[in-house]
């Protein structure tokens, strides 16, 4: 235990009296580090962020949108979900509580006084924050008779309330929707800063999907999607499958043909998220292992020509007394202690550099201990592994030459 | 009584394809407080034989008894562990860790025993004392006199009170008046009951030991 101490002692003094060594040692893993904590951070903030979205999304919740994902992808239209479809499920299935039509448009023109702008108008029901556990924030939520009776009220998102209102509180205020559809402020939704792929939910607009239907769509038959919250307890692949049978059989799609609809639930949208960031991830990682090999050899290097420019040294710790173990423990501890140095540094490097990601690109990043750990995990054994060649050569070496 | 006992020893070397005998049939013994001087020219075989009595090589065959224990059938570890007991070493080079101040080269064998110990620092002050460089024990090897590190050297082969102390050539870096001061210090220790065996090929300095032992040619002239 004494020689253990002492070996420890003698490889801490020897990175601090080879300094040149040390530095180069301690940058080159450093970096390599310092790209593994970004890589590390961003899995965790991909998937910190697909977590809180499905969050958002809630649980319990599927959407349907109409149209099967290669039509969706070549842009034809989604003409397949109708209100029927909602009275139907609603119908067909106790244990959906919520089953909440949404059609879509976007690019409306909006205003209020001479205050003009450009928003998404959703066409809904009562249900509409509820179903994606969306509180509102001021006012109150549309009402069951407003949306029965297809009253001008609607509920703004953050983005539209502050654009045309400023500071002011948009309650009881009619906005003019499409230059000729009034509506009175009813509420306003929660602010939902997250952005998916680039889209602000917080821009929007919801009023009652018969307004909607009659005087912004002239009267189209098909809505957009359909948003389900099921029953807490029961397996929601299990409510999907049996789902998707109900639509396919209302659709009178024969065996043989493709879905004219898609369901999409929070297990759906964490695994699109985390593919999105996980092509970026992998060409990081593969640069940042590789990075931390390179320096692996160029510790291997530098250790080796350090054991032969130390040969003197290890001759004579070896005549006064020291085994060829300690002379490889202090060689190999030398360079897990300056990896392990370069993995701190790293991690330091990394999160500042880490900071900067975000102002170029939207790159969630989160930081957690495992960042650190991962970090000062690889970094040691990038030390112990091409410390052992150096180490051996220098345990190897005969004190009789090394002394002549 | 016998501090060093050789009976038949040989070394061979192989060199290229050719064997080469350094050490052909040597036998000699070393009294305990002994100042043994081991003279020969270059290729005589007297570095090999310094070797092995130093418990640095290995007899090809033949027995070494050192301090009663026979040591030409010991492990590197074993050998280490006697190196660092009973042997202290003083070279023509000095071999001071350059980057380490004289009070830390003198500790350094003292890294190497299994037991800790809290009075080294005291004992290392003590050794430099008796070399007559305490005032320099925080200084590096490179801000001192040749003389000056060479006694750092003999300071760093006392610290743990060794039976026997090894010097190669030990002035061959040194003037002369430096090598007698270095003589002295030795001839001191040696008066102290310090075994001290010097491989020199200076007349003048196996002049100070009181025996004198000639290898010429892997053999002990007159013996």
């Amino acid at each position: 235990m004494a020689r253990l101490i002492n070996n420890i002692r003698s490889a801490a003094y020897a990175v601090a009296s080879f300094k040149l060594r040390s530095a180069f040692c301690l940058f080159s893993v450093a970096l390599g580090i310092a790209s593994i904590t970004v890589i590390v951070a961003s899995v965790e903030g991909a998937y910190k962020k697909a977590y809180d979205f499905a969050e958002m999304f809630g649980p319990e919740t599927v959407l349907v949108f109409g149209g099967s994902e290669e039509q969706r992808a070549n842009g034809e239209k989604m003409k397949a979900l109708t209100l029927g479809d909602i009275k139907a499920i609603g119908e067909a299935f106790p244990t959906a509580t919520l089953v909440v039509p949404i059609a879509m448009r976007g690019g409306v023109a909006v205003s209020y006084l001479n205050v003009k702008s450009q928003t998404l108008i959703i066409g809904s029901t009562e249900d509409y924050a509820r179903s994606w556990a969306w509180p509102v924030e001021q006012g109150v939520d549309l009402s069951p008779e407003d949306a029965a009776f297809g009253r001008g009220v609607c509920l703004l998102g953050q983005q539209v309330a502050s654009t045309l209102f400023k500071d002011t509180s948009p309650i009881g205020k009619t906005v003019l929707v499409n230059t000729k559809i009034p509506c009175r402020v009813t509420g306003v939704l929660a602010d939902r800063s997250a952005s998916v792929a680039g889209i602000n939910l917080n821009d929007r607009i919801i009023m009652p999907i018969g307004v909607m239907m009659r005087k912004l769509m002239n009267d189209a038959k098909y809505i957009s999607a359909i948003k389900i919250k099921y029953q807490h307890g029961r397996p929601l692949m299990r409510s999907i499958a049996e789902l998707r049978l109900f639509l396919r059989d209302r659709h009178q799609l024969q065996e043989g043909q493709s879905d004219d609809f898609t369901i999409i639930s929070p297990e759906e949208i964490i695994k699109f998220l985390a593919a999105l960031t996980g092509s970026l991830v992998v060409s990081l990682g593969v640069s940042g292992i590789v990075s931390l090999i390179v320096s692996g050899f160029v510790l291997a290097n530098l250790f080796l020509l350090s054991v032969k420019e130390r040969t003197q040294e290890i001759g004579i710790r070896r005549a006064v007394g020291a085994k060829k173990r300690d002379i490889f423990q202090q060689f190999i501890i030398e360079s897990a202690l300056l990896t392990s140095a370069g993995g701190v540094l790293g991690f330091i490097l990394g999160y500042g550099g880490s900071k900067l990601l975000p102002l170029i690109a939207d790159f969630p990043m989160y930081f957690s201990w495992k960042a650190f750990v991962i970090g000062l995990t690889l970094s040691i054994a990038t030390g112990l592994i091409f410390g052992v060649a150096p180490a051996r050569a220098a345990a190897n070496l005969n004190p009789i030459e090394a002394v002549r | 009584m016998k501090l060093i006992e050789l009976r038949h020893l040989r070394k061979q070397f192989i060199a290229g394809d050719v064997m080469v005998d350094a050490l052909k049939d040597v036998s000699l013994t070393v009294e305990r407080g002994a100042f043994t001087a081991i003279m020969g020219a270059s290729g005589s075989g007297k570095t090999t034989l310094m070797n092995i009595i130093g418990c640095l090589d290995t007899p090809t065959s033949g027995t070494y008894i050192l301090n009663g224990m026979d040591v030409s059938t010991m492990d590197d570890d074993q050998l280490s562990a006697v190196r660092n007991k009973t042997i202290g070493f003083v070279f023509q080079n000095f071999f001071l860790l350059h980057y380490a101040t004289v009070l830390e080269n003198v500790l350094l064998p003292t890294l190497y025993v299994d037991t800790l110990r809290h009075d080294l620092k005291d004992k290392a002050m003590e050794m430099l004392q008796i070399v007559g460089l305490k005032d320099r024990a925080l200084f590096k090897p490179r801000q001192l006199s040749g003389g000056q590190q060479q006694r750092t050297a003999i300071a760093r082969a006392l610290i743990n009170d060794p039976d026997l102390i090894i010097c190669d050539e030990p002035t061959g870096q040194l003037d002369s008046n430096t090598a007698s001061e270095i003589m002295k210090i030795l001839t001191k220790l040696n008066e102290k009951g310090k075994t001290i065996i010097v491989v020199t090929h200076d007349a003048n300095i196996a002049a100070y030991a009181g025996s004198t032992i000639v290898i010429k040619d892997g053999l002990i002239e007159g013996g």
